[in-house]
């Protein structure tokens, strides 16, 4: 009986500090949010008040900044282009070598799956340097597609937790198509790859916001064409001092608003996938 | 008949090889250019001298200068800087994080709220992330100043704002990956434990034990491959750190929370090719041995048992 009521009190305070971190968490979002409609003098004037006069021209303010050359607009585009094109093509040649590795036994089949995973743990400081001049001696710096093609490897995290799924999966009705005589192409379109959709669609969601928020790949290697990550951060070391800091604040809005509408949306799928494959190595 | 099937046999098997081969072609190009080559090209660069192109120790020859020299101040601080992240990640970060899991798979009330605010900061792009941490403690107009003061704690308050003085800066990096990093963990070590079969927890309840009994000696051992990866992941941050720095004190003041990582960043921005190269090496050396030593020690210790 005693016992319970130290469960209940450790059980009390537990949700007293979740609840203060879930606050750390939320309160600079929500912060940001009110002073996003202030003038900048009303901002500096009092941070804690609500704003007199909801100032929406400040969003609007927020497609005119630029970078150099570069608006809003075009930094909207240059993330789009690395979103889109960046999860298709991570995801499909994960998946194409998550196939082959976990349904078929050939020589160096169980190799690559230890390989891809110390890989992803071994830290290699200084091959940055390497990857840089690769880049400039192919010509592929400031370009979409040198930065496309540091995206699409194939034995990434994608490549792991496809591995898990599809390995999961069964074969039978692959032997089935066998026996009617359908080639190993076939099957893996027409047959495996059906039933891989949900886990692709999670694993792309995952892959999309990653490209989205990453920030160094492009600020590296695409400097001529900043996405709005990169631009965003370009604008706050600029705007820190004498910018308008709620036109900022509108900024880093707009930027959450595709993230939080996705995790809205398919926010149960989301963590299910990160926790599914509980990160064993 | 039988010479038949073995022809066809083979078939099929020349048609798989090449289905594999295909399927593979690509990953493994991309393996071997921007992995295998650009790590040997690493090698290359470090002995390389960038205006005669002779191959020499210059590089290693300045990093050792300076690692001893007068002037290494600000290196030997980088280093102690990472190796602090090693104990601060599996010894402060890792247990709470354990203890936090275990407490939210206990059904707080609120739990399912909590575990979607705690996987947010896994959601926002690390700008805005540190953009707002910096607002946050920012000396005009940061809330965590003003709420200071207004408690009356304001002398706690550093003398050049916490991103700018000396004392703290580094401190301030370690409170932003604890602030953002934790809740990721939270959410993926409460996964592990929710995959524990429910009939153990209820033999250990029927036998009585506490709360911090059953944390210990049920729940660690069963999870304990998710955390021996992230024991693993928590020490290669000692080498892999630099984006939180870069973007939250940009290394400053003088250096003081300067990362290896970071350190050798600064260097391919600076286009010193080769000089990143062999700073990098150095720690390579150092690095993969330890970290795989790690992963070895911590496999040794796996109780074997897993959901």
């Amino acid at each position: 009986m005693r016992y319970k009521t130290t469960r209940k009190i450790i059980l009390w305070i537990t949700f007293a500090v979740f609840a203060l971190y879930a606050l750390s968490l939320l309160f600079p979002f929500v912060w940001v949010l009110l002073n996003a409609f202030k003038t900048n003098a009303e901002f500096f004037d009092n941070v804690w008040r609500l704003p007199k006069e909801w100032k929406f021209s400040n969003f609007a303010d927020a497609f005119k900044l630029k970078v150099g050359q570069t608006t809003l607009p075009d930094m909207l585009v240059n993330s789009l282009i690395l979103v889109v094109g960046g999860t298709v093509l991570s995801v499909f040649f994960s998946v194409c070598a998550a196939y082959v590795v976990a349904k078929y036994k050939f020589k160096g089949s169980g190799f690559i799956y230890t390989a891809a995973i110390i890989i992803m743990l071994v830290p290699t400081v200084g091959s940055l340097s390497a990857s840089y001049k690769l880049m400039v001696d192919l010509k592929l710096y400031n370009t979409y597609i040198g930065v496309l093609l540091q995206y699409s490897g194939g034995f990434g995290f994608n490549f792991i937790l496809l591995y898990g799924f599809l390995r999961s999966i069964s074969w039978s009705y692959a032997e089935a198509g066998q026996i009617d005589g359908c080639s190993d192409f076939r099957i893996f379109i027409s047959i495996m790859l059906p039933q891989a959709v949900p886990a692709l669609f999670a694993v792309g969601i995952v892959q999309a916001i990653g490209l989205w928020n990453d920030y160094f790949t492009p600020y590296m290697f695409l400097r001529k064409h900043p996405t709005l990550a990169v631009g965003m951060q370009q604008l706050v070391s600029t705007m820190q001092y004498g910018g308008t800091l709620p036109v900022l604040f509108a900024l880093m809005l707009i930027s959450l608003i595709p993230v939080i509408a996705v995790f809205s949306a398919f926010q149960k799928t989301i963590i299910e996938n990160t926790v599914a494959g509980g990160l064993k190595g | 008949m039988h010479a038949v099937i073995v022809k066809k046999k083979k078939k099929i098997n020349v048609r798989r090889g090449i289905f594999i081969a295909l399927m593979l072609a690509y990953p493994i190009c991309h393996f071997l250019i921007f992995w295998l080559f650009v790590n040997i090209n690493t090698v290359v660069l470090s002995f390389k001298n960038p205006t005669t192109g002779a191959l020499g120790f210059w590089h290693y020859k300045l990093f050792w200068n300076e690692l001893t020299g007068e002037f290494g101040g600000t290196l030997r601080r980088t280093i102690v800087n990472s190796l602090l992240m090693l104990p601060f990640n599996n010894f402060i970060l890792l247990p709470l994080s354990v203890i936090a899991a275990y407490l939210l798979f206990q059904k707080v009330l609120g739990h399912r709220v909590f575990r979607v605010v705690f996987f947010f900061p896994t959601m926002i792009s690390i700008v805005v992330l540190t953009m707002v941490f910096q607002f946050m403690f920012n000396s005009d107009f940061g809330p965590v100043n003003s709420l200071l003061r207004a408690i009356g704690a304001g002398s706690v308050i550093p003398p050049n704002g916490w991103m700018g003085t000396k004392t703290v800066s580094m401190g301030m990096i370690m409170v932003y990956c604890l602030w953002a990093g934790i809740g990721y963990n939270v959410v993926l070590i409460t996964g592990a434990i929710s995959r524990i079969p429910q009939d153990i927890f209820e033999a250990g309840r029927i036998d009585g034990i506490k709360m911090g009994r059953e944390l210990w000696s049920v729940v660690v051992p069963l999870i304990y491959p998710t955390l021996s990866t992230l024991f693993v992941l928590g020490s290669t941050v000692v080498f892999t750190l630099f984006l939180q720095p870069k973007l939250l004190t940009a290394g400053g003041p003088n250096g003081t929370s300067q990362t290896i990582a970071l350190y050798v960043v600064s260097f391919v921005e600076g286009t010193q090719l080769e000089r990143a190269a062999a700073t990098g090496m150095v720690f390579s050396v150092i690095g993969v041995p330890v970290i795989l030593g790690i992963k070895r020690i911590m496999e040794r210790f796996n109780p074997k048992c897993e959901f």
